[in-house]
């Protein structure tokens, strides 16, 4: 995907993003959706400036789609700290273009201790975080060889999707003077 | 514009009534399965457990988890490729109908299998390795095993069984075993036996015949009635405590009562209780004269991150049945942390065993708690705890160090395996 294909918005001293054209409700996790499945999706949103083994900032998320079968709508669900101690942030009947900006729109990085002058460079990953397959490794008879050497001669998850875009260099003062502008 | 539009994603971000995405995060656990079906290649094969298993899922709400869990069982039965769940829309609003189409074409019936690989830091390796083959409703296994941790010997040798899965009715099931072993002694039991008052047989191989037939009481209950014939090559250690050389027949007719049931959903529960009984005598023209009682329970709960598994054994045993058929604790499996040849080198005639296994993940602990002994000897109750890495249940993977609790010196045992 372009690097134009990601604009990068600033918000309450946050650096989100906006990116319509990466649509990851597709391939195998659309099927999975249409087939009444709950796909899971990480998230990562990194800014950088200089070495991008640095990052000045990054946020990790996890959102769960699905797709309602009667209404024929999406739903997302934000998953928020352990599965103890969930506070899930839910929203449903979205096309699945809404449903793609509303997790983009939910995923920020905190600006704190980035300097408005600043070159800044911000990408976005998304990974497909499929069911693990299961493998039938394990049987009433014990360890299966067959199975075994099956799961070492493939590559590991070959079912996941990624997506990457990237935006930059720009500037934090450009940023807020934009945000102003609307 | 942006205002009206954030408001519309407020007002559709109210949850549904009757769906808590806190719980579940699937819109579509909010309906109703109608029904379900399987189709595709090989359903015919489908048993008749699994399809009441699938039958328990109508009326009930979506569960996705589980659906995939049973299209991976369903999976296994068929032998074929994959499983695939379709979900879709039913008859009646708020009802979905629930499809595992079965792809793929049919899976090679042949499998090789390790049912035991186990080192145990004082006993040594344990392990064995078969082969499976199904064709329509047979199956033929063949393996050989050299095994030190569940008997009282250390034996080593071929097994070999053939099933027939459905005798006329799928409710009737076939199965004939034969193995040949070599067995060696270690040296306590032979140290024991020269001072036992029941002059064990030491034999050095023993070949093995049992054909048995279960029937299907009630799903799923279960009963085995059959007959085994042990061929004992006996020898003498020169101890005054073994025969002389020669050969010795232990026949014995028994049955077996099984019932084992499972359940899944928000908690997968598996429970496996079973009572068995083996009598030899003179009818059935055997050398030794016994009857062995054995009642075991199995309870496995699995509920997010923790699993937990009780294990209990009762057993006792009249007349002076062969080494072989003794009880034996102190192994991979029962009183982890001790050495079996300290507990009894010849086994037990009566045995009280119980074990819980807790599991977080891949972080497990376990305490063990049983006694082994004879109708002339004291009671003398064992305790034995430990800490490792595997998953507590059936498929219990385990890397451990098991600790006899005990006054005075404790040593530590490693375990490392798996028994199925």
């Amino acid at each position: 995907m372009l690097a134009s294909e990601i604009a990068v918005r600033w918000r309450n001293e946050e650096i989100h993003v906006v990116a319509p054209k990466l649509h990851f409700i597709s391939g195998n996790s659309l099927n999975r959706l249409k087939d009444g499945a709950a796909v899971p999706f990480d998230f990562q949103l990194m800014a950088w400036s200089g070495s991008r083994s640095t990052p000045l900032g990054r946020a990790f998320e996890r959102f769960v789609i699905s797709y309602d079968v009667w209404e024929e709508k999406y739903s997302v669900t934000k998953l928020r700290g352990s599965a103890a101690a969930r506070e899930n942030k839910t929203i449903t009947n979205l096309t699945a273009t809404a449903a793609e900006a509303w997790c983009i729109d939910n995923i920020a990085v905190p600006a704190s201790g980035i300097s408005n002058d600043q070159p800044l460079y911000v990408r976005l990953e998304v990974r497909s975080a499929e069911a693990k397959a299961s493998t039938g490794l394990v049987g009433e008879s014990g360890i299966s060889l067959p199975r075994l050497i099956e799961l070492f001669s493939h590559p590991a998850r070959p079912e996941q999707q990624r997506w990457a875009v990237e935006a930059g260099p720009l500037k934090i003062e450009d940023l807020k003077r934009a945000a102003r502008g609307t | 514009m942006t205002r009206i539009a954030i408001a519309l994603l407020f007002l559709s971000s109210l949850p549904s009534f009757g769906w808590n995405p806190e719980e579940q995060p699937n819109v579509n656990s909010r309906y109703t399965v109608e029904s379900v079906h399987v189709s595709g290649k090989r359903t015919s094969r489908l048993t008749e457990n699994m399809r009441r298993e699938l039958e328990t899922v109508v009326g009930t709400k979506l569960d996705h988890g589980l659906l995939d869990r049973m299209a991976t069982e369903i999976k296994r039965e068929l032998r074929v490729e994959g499983v695939s769940v379709h979900v879709a829309k039913g008859s009646l609003p708020g009802q979905v109908a629930v499809e595992f189409l079965a792809e793929g074409g049919r899976r090679q019936d042949f499998d090789i299998n390790i049912p035991k690989g186990v080192y145990q830091s004082r006993q040594g390796w344990s392990g064995g390795i078969e082969t499976h083959t199904a064709f329509g409703q047979n199956e033929v296994a063949l393996g050989v095993i050299n095994d030190g941790d569940s008997g009282v010997d250390r034996f080593a040798g071929l097994k070999a069984r053939y099933e027939r899965n459905s005798l006329g009715t799928s409710r009737i099931k076939m199965r004939v075993e034969f193995d040949s072993y070599h067995d060696q002694w270690n040296s306590s039991t032979l140290a024991a036996a020269a001072r036992s008052h029941f002059s064990p047989d030491l034999y050095r191989s023993r070949q093995h015949v049992e054909p048995s037939v279960t029937v299907v009481l009630a799903e799923p209950l279960t009963l085995t009635v059959g007959v085994s014939m042990d061929v004992l090559d006996s020898q003498s250690y020169g101890l005054g405590a073994a025969r002389s050389s020669g050969i010795t027949l232990a026949s014995a007719a028994g049955g077996a009562l099984r019932f084992h049931e499972r359940w899944t959903g928000d908690m997968n529960q598996d429970l496996d209780a079973g009572y068995s009984i083996r009598s030899a005598g003179a009818a059935l023209a055997s050398d030794a004269t016994y009857t062995r009682h054995a009642l075991n329970l199995g309870y496995h709960i699995e509920r997010g991150h923790s699993t937990v598994a009780i294990n209990v054994l009762a057993g006792r045993i009249t007349g002076d049945a062969p080494l072989y058929d003794r009880f034996v604790l102190g192994n991979s499996i029962t009183l982890r942390g001790w050495n079996k040849y300290d507990l009894d080198p010849l086994g037990g005639d009566r045995v009280m065993h119980a074990s819980v296994d807790y599991s977080y993940r891949w972080l497990r602990v376990f305490y063990d708690a049983g006694a082994i002994w004879d109708a002339h000897t004291a009671v003398d109750p064992k305790q034995s705890a430990g800490a490792g890495i595997g998953r507590a249940g059936k498929d219990g993977f385990l890397v451990a160090a098991a600790f006899p609790l005990r006054a005075g010196h404790i040593e530590p045992m490693f375990i490392v395996g798996f028994n199925f």
